[in-house]
């Protein structure tokens, strides 16, 4: 069940309602067969997988807690690994390095015919399995120590909010939540449920109706046209942030009414000026994953090359990014992309210091937007190759782009629509921006606020769209 | 034990929720008014305000779905028959979506306000067989949800408690039904979305008084153009066009319509009938149809008038999806007649597969194709009439 | 504490002229030391103390303090070994 769909919404109110009369322990153990419940709405079948990668790294962590043979405690650490991305492998990139084996031994005229496994992709896999690795290899390197409760490990893993798409929790963070009492506070309740109703918005809204405008585009066959393409665009680099952002408000929302601190997962991303502050905000729990657990080692191990080292590690880190949001070539490109930009700005970096700061305010002001205009192009044109179909659509929008740029009667009104969908997200981000502070609406007065709710709340009733599309992170 | 702490601050009343909930009560009060006055949305409700307020009192009607819909697009259309008592068709026919349970309740609806038909005709599509109560939109299906007791009926028999929540949905939140105009209004194609508002304003116009009423018979014999507000389905369903327009424009209302040559259909590809079990899974049909297609025939029973089950025709294309609907035509009609009251079966009609010409898409019939089918049923009509009168 | 030695290392290669480091500081408080000089900083902290640091051990360290420690343990195992 997604979490904008009635059933999710019963299904919470129950589990809401058993949460507040029940004490600790209890509590936990209800949680978890809630979440076990949720994940099997949507296939009790790759319960068992889960659980199987969870158990695996419980165990794991255990042994190489328990040992201080360096022999041993790496046999036991490679393995949780192996375990654990043997079952990605299999499940989410089977197919596609079949496929693209098939393709590379073509060119040599080689014909295979391999077998294509059918087996759907289980819900969350990519994101609980980033979750699990990163424990074990905390109990590694020291850094924690394993929990001797295999079911608070369980609820940690399977925690529902969770458990579809991320924020991806460190168990130093949410472990000690979930092992200790949690405090009900009346003011988390109504900031829970004001995230709530904001994600909800986003999702409902504005990114399940910008997705029309994008599907529509990305459906159609070539030739494209270029303002066409750029305003699909726009229209994408909101849709997906709305979508994930939202789902992650949602994610901490419904954490904060159960007393649990969900940490944040976007800070305004758009508002970057460079790839660097860009991906301290977007996915936030992912990037510091990825620069804990592979860039650093990476980097680490190839410092004796230098800078190269360095511009090494960043391209292998973000393809592998990219591989992970899905297995296609187009994500493969989008992650190289983000590597390239983020090598080029960091050896431009010291050039762009040279250049001195504007000394009026205005004139920062008017820098510090061009940079974010610039950059929120930077941004989308990785989008393209993110959302196309396949790489050959990504390169005809591209030549649409530079060699069909046209203007039509539609283009207005698709630019309409787009500005209709965004504006008070984008009015409510720029206060959230200058104030330093997401919950920004939340501490206004109460005219404000009943003002606001009542707005949004129409927009969701009357414009929102129904029987709602699957959040696009899912499928990873 | 520690139980929970819930630090309760009474000096923290949630003022702005208090007061959103007050804003929200207001405007759904005003809603409620605005939408009973506002015009119907889609052909569901086009016909129940239609039954609502004129007496029709019609001799023959039609059920059916969107097929129905293609096939008798002259609706009122008097047929040429010298005899009296047949002079008047009225198409009842609305979309699957509202499923048998619909075609029930409209049905019903219109026997409460008017004198029984001499016949009523059930054009049988597998769509309207078809019923997963997720899958209607809240567009149709809860249109005619304003009686307790067909509220009640349909609950029983489906047992379905997301059903009760959208319905008490649309109950207490009426500013809900906007998105439905709006989802209606989305779905008609650029040249009919202006005569959808057109239509909608003289609705308002005749309301408040400002334009007079239009006639029954007005109303009924809506024959140019296709009414603003039937809704073909959508390009986005891939459907391949065959081409045609889906309806066409009918020059004289009471001239029997001839096609150009005499078309035999295709005839019936490897029937076999299959056991019950294999069927209705191939077939989809769910026990919520038959269970409002009998109470269709006990209440046609009940007044005396005769029920047709009349088979739609369908190209290649929509044969090979629902094959088993198809295939066992025969057989599904005996399976059916063995859980429900009698009913009749026109033969001449099962099955027919029209060569694709005939198709604007692949379940709709184009205006050739709609006159073919008329010319098979006025024949077919012409003989239950004499056998009736003999 | 953070000793002189380390001190010097930090703002040598971060090319700062004054900046006070304490046990509590996070690496990312420190102007100019992100993760893309965070590799570069540790192997010039190797290169001047004449040590090896492990994956695992770098993995760990969550502020200067835990830095400082690590580079204590390595040169006493140094001066034992």
């Amino acid at each position: 069940m997604v979490f904008n769909s009635i059933q999710f919404t019963l299904f919470f109110i129950i589990v809401y309602i058993l949460y507040l009369f029940l004490n600790h322990r209890w509590q936990n153990r209800m949680l978890l067969v809630a979440s076990c419940i949720f994940y099997s709405a949507w296939d009790w079948r790759f319960l068992f997988l889960i659980f199987v990668s969870l158990t695996t790294d419980y165990l794991c962590s255990l042994k190489i807690h328990a040992s201080d043979n360096e022999k041993r405690r790496k046999f036991f650490l490679v393995l949780s690994i192996l375990i654990n991305l043997s079952i990605l492998g299999v499940f989410k990139y089977f197919n596609f390095f079949v496929s693209s084996l098939k393709v590379f031994l073509g060119c040599f005229g080689l014909n295979i015919h391999p077998i294509v496994l059918q087996i759907a992709l289980p819900i969350g896999i990519s994101f609980y399995t980033l979750k699990t690795m990163s424990y074990t290899i905390d109990v590694y390197t020291r850094k924690i120590e394993p929990t001797r409760s295999y079911l608070d490990y369980f609820l940690f893993v399977i925690f529902f909010p969770l458990l579809l798409s991320g924020p991806i929790m460190r168990a130093e963070d949410l472990l000690p939540q979930i092992a200790s009492p949690r405090k009900l506070r009346l003011d988390w309740f109504y900031e829970g449920c004001y995230l709530i109703f904001w994600g909800l918005f986003q999702k409902i809204f504005i990114a399940d109706n910008l997705a029309k405008i994008v599907d529509f585009v990305f459906n159609a066959p070539a030739p494209y046209n270029g303002v066409q393409v750029l305003l699909t665009l726009y229209a994408f680099a909101f849709q997906i942030y709305c979508d994930f952002a939202g789902y992650s408000n949602i994610a901490r929302g419904l954490g904060r009414c159960m007393g649990f601190d969900i940490i944040i997962n976007f800070n305004l991303p758009y508002f970057a000026t460079n790839p660097q502050e860009f991906w301290k905000r977007w996915h936030i729990s992912l990037s510091t994953w990825l620069h804990d657990y592979l860039y650093t080692p990476i980097a680490f191990s190839k410092r004796s090359w230098g800078n190269w080292g360095v511009v090494f590690a960043l391209m292998a880190t973000f393809i592998l990014c990219g591989l992970w949001h899905g297995a296609a070539w187009t994500f493969v490109i989008w992650g190289a992309y983000q590597g390239m930009l983020l090598v080029i700005h960091r050896f431009l970096k010291p050039l762009f210091e040279l250049i001195s700061s504007p000394k009026s305010i205005m004139n920062r002001r008017i820098r510090f937007i061009i940079k974010v205009i610039f950059f929120f192009h930077l941004a989308c044109l990785g989008w393209l190759i993110f959302r196309a179909h396949s790489v050959g659509q990504s390169l005809e929008m591209l030549q649409a782009l530079v060699f069909n740029f046209k203007f039509s009667k539609e283009s207005f009104g698709v630019i309409l629509n787009i500005i209709a969908l965004i504006c008070i997200l984008l009015i409510v981000q720029v206060f959230q921006f200058i104030k330093k502070d997401q919950l920004f609406i939340f501490k206004q007065n109460w005219m404000i606020r009943a003002a606001f709710y009542y707005v949004i709340f129409y927009l969701i009733l009357i414009f929102g769209v129904a029987n709602g599309r699957e959040f696009v992170y899912f499928r990873f | 034990m520690e139980g929970n702490l819930f630090i309760f601050d009474f000096k923290k009343l949630p003022k702005a929720f208090i007061t959103f909930l007050l804003l929200l009560l207001l405007t759904e009060t005003i809603s409620s008014i605005v939408i009973e006055k506002l015009p119907s949305r889609n052909c569901l409700q086009r016909i129940l305000s239609m039954i609502a307020k004129d007496k029709i009192n019609a001799d023959i009607l039609v059920l059916g779905d969107s097929f129905a819909l293609t096939a008798f697009y002259n609706k009122g259309k008097v047929f040429s028959s010298s005899d009296k008592l047949m002079s008047s068709i009225v198409s009842l026919a609305t979309n699957a979506d509202v499923t048998m349970a619909g075609q029930y309740f409209v049905l019903k609806r219109y026997l409460e306000k008017n004198r029984p038909p001499k016949m009523v005709f059930l054009i049988s599509t597998p769509f309207l067989w078809d019923f997963t109560l997720g899958k209607l939109s809240d567009n149709y299906f809860f249109s005619f949800f304003t009686n307790r007791q067909e509220i009640r009926d349909v609950l029983f028999k489906t047992k379905d408690i997301y059903f009760l929540i959208r319905l008490l949905y649309y109950k207490f939140l009426p500013s809900a039904q906007y998105s439905l105009y709006l989802a209606e209004f989305r779905a008609k194609s650029e040249t009919t979305r202006s005569r959808m508002l057109e239509y909608m304003k003289d609705s308002i116009l005749m309301k408040i008084g400002l334009q007079p009423e239009r006639s029954l018979q007005e109303k009924l014999s809506e024959i140019d153009r296709p009414h603003p507000l039937v809704v073909m389905a959508r390009a986005s369903e891939m459907i391949r066009p065959f081409g045609g327009e889906p309806f066409a424009a009918q020059t004289s209302i009471s001239k029997e319509i001839k096609p150009q040559e005499e078309e035999k259909p295709l005839g019936v590809p490897n029937a076999r009938f299959l056991s019950e079990i294999e069927f209705r899974e191939m077939s989809k049909i769910k026990h919520f149809g038959i269970y409002y297609f009998d109470k269709i025939c006990k209440m046609l029973r009940e007044k005396g008038v005769k029920l047709y089950y009349v088979d739609a025709s369908a190209t290649y294309s929509l044969f090979k999806e629902q094959g088993g609907y198809f295939i066992s035509g025969k057989n599904f009609v005996k399976t059916l007649q063995k859980k429900t009251e009698q009913f009749l079966y026109l033969e001449d009609f099962a099955p027919l597969y029209f060569s694709d010409e005939y198709f604007y898409d692949r379940n709709h019939l184009n205006s050739l194709g709609a006159r073919h089918y008329l010319h098979i049923f006025n024949k077919s009509l012409k003989n239950l009439v004499k056998v009736q009168k003999n | 504490m953070i000793s002189g030695r380390l001190k010097k290392v930090i703002l040598k290669v971060l090319k700062l002229n004054s900046f006070d480091l304490y046990d509590e500081t996070l690496a990312y408080q420190v102007p100019g030391w992100d993760s893309l000089s965070h590799v570069i900083i540790l192997a010039a902290i190797e290169k001047e103390y004449g040590i090896h640091f492990r994956v695992a051990e770098v993995l760990r360290l969550r502020n200067l303090g835990d830095l400082q420690i690590l580079i204590n343990s390595k040169i006493t195992n140094n001066n034992q070994g």
